[in-house]
């Protein structure tokens, strides 16, 4: 994508897909927390969006990320390893995050409007 | 990563469906608590659900990602099982369902292991339930993007 000028449109779009993708675990995990044995599932998310992010806080194009395994949690009786509590917690933190970069990408596309309506006068 | 906006859905709503048959076999059990005939013979057996994590459905890109343990998995039923425990002897001699040494069986039902399962079923339900409004709310917001 030509984001005129940096990159940040691109970047909005690849973090909003793997924020989508890291939703799509946590509803996995949520559709499996009463199935005996299952293992739940997570994105390395955060360090892979501040490895994007250098000291002069450009932004670099974001690396892939690793889905692990979350075996080391408590595991229950039937084996399940699902901590209900910790699951609610990351979906209201990643919804947050896709609508804060949804509002970004809305504001950043709004400048661009106004240059381009400013520009045109 | 191929991303498919309605998996999420997907996933939940085979969950809450789910959840929903483990409410009804639940209900099942309290209302057959008293049950001495059933149409296979002998008391009425308690119904348990067997719940497994689903494989991915066969196409090539949900199979790769399962190779890479990258995917995402629902949930399905395997089977609903009955419990062969023993049933519960009552001694009642008057009743018609008694054995020659007046003894009634009743089903393997315990209310309050069925009543511990109902609130687990309803927490599950309200967990998923809660999935749906954050896929809601989060597909909403990237709708507003270009208004």
């Amino acid at each position: 994508m030509n984001d005129m000028g940096d990159n940040l449109l691109s970047w909005l779009n690849a973090a909003m897909d793997m924020s989508y993708q890291r939703g799509n675990i946590i509803a996995g995990n949520l559709a499996n927390v009463e199935t005996p044995g299952y293992t739940p599932k997570d994105m390395e998310f955060e360090a892979a969006l501040m490895s994007a992010l250098d000291s002069e806080g450009s932004v670099k194009d974001l690396p892939p990320v690793r889905v692990f395994s979350r075996s080391d949690n408590e595991q229950g009786l039937d084996g399940n390893r699902v901590d209900l509590d910790q699951e609610m917690t990351n979906q209201a933190a990643n919804k947050l995050f896709y609508e804060i970069s949804a509002n970004t990408m809305k504001r950043k596309l709004a400048l661009l409007q106004y240059s381009i309506d400013e520009g045109g006068r | 990563m191929p991303l498919n906006v309605f998996r999420m859905m997907e996933v939940t709503g085979r969950s809450l469906s789910v959840q929903r048959t483990r409410m009804e076999v639940v209900s099942s059990n309290l209302a057959n608590a008293q049950t001495t005939r059933t149409p296979e013979g002998g008391p009425y057996k308690r119904r348990d659900v067997v719940v497994a994590a689903e494989k991915p459905r066969d196409d090539f890109g949900m199979l790769l990602e399962d190779e890479m343990d990258q995917s995402v998995h629902g949930v399905r039923i395997v089977e609903i099982q009955p419990d062969e425990s023993e049933p519960r002897l009552v001694y009642d001699p008057d009743h018609p369902d008694s054995n020659e040494e007046g003894y009634v069986a009743y089903p393997n039902v315990d209310s309050m292991e069925e009543m511990v399962n109902l609130i687990t079923v309803m927490r599950s339900y309200e967990a998923n339930l809660s999935t749906i409004t954050a896929v809601r709310d989060m597909t909403t917001s990237a709708l507003r993007i270009g208004s």
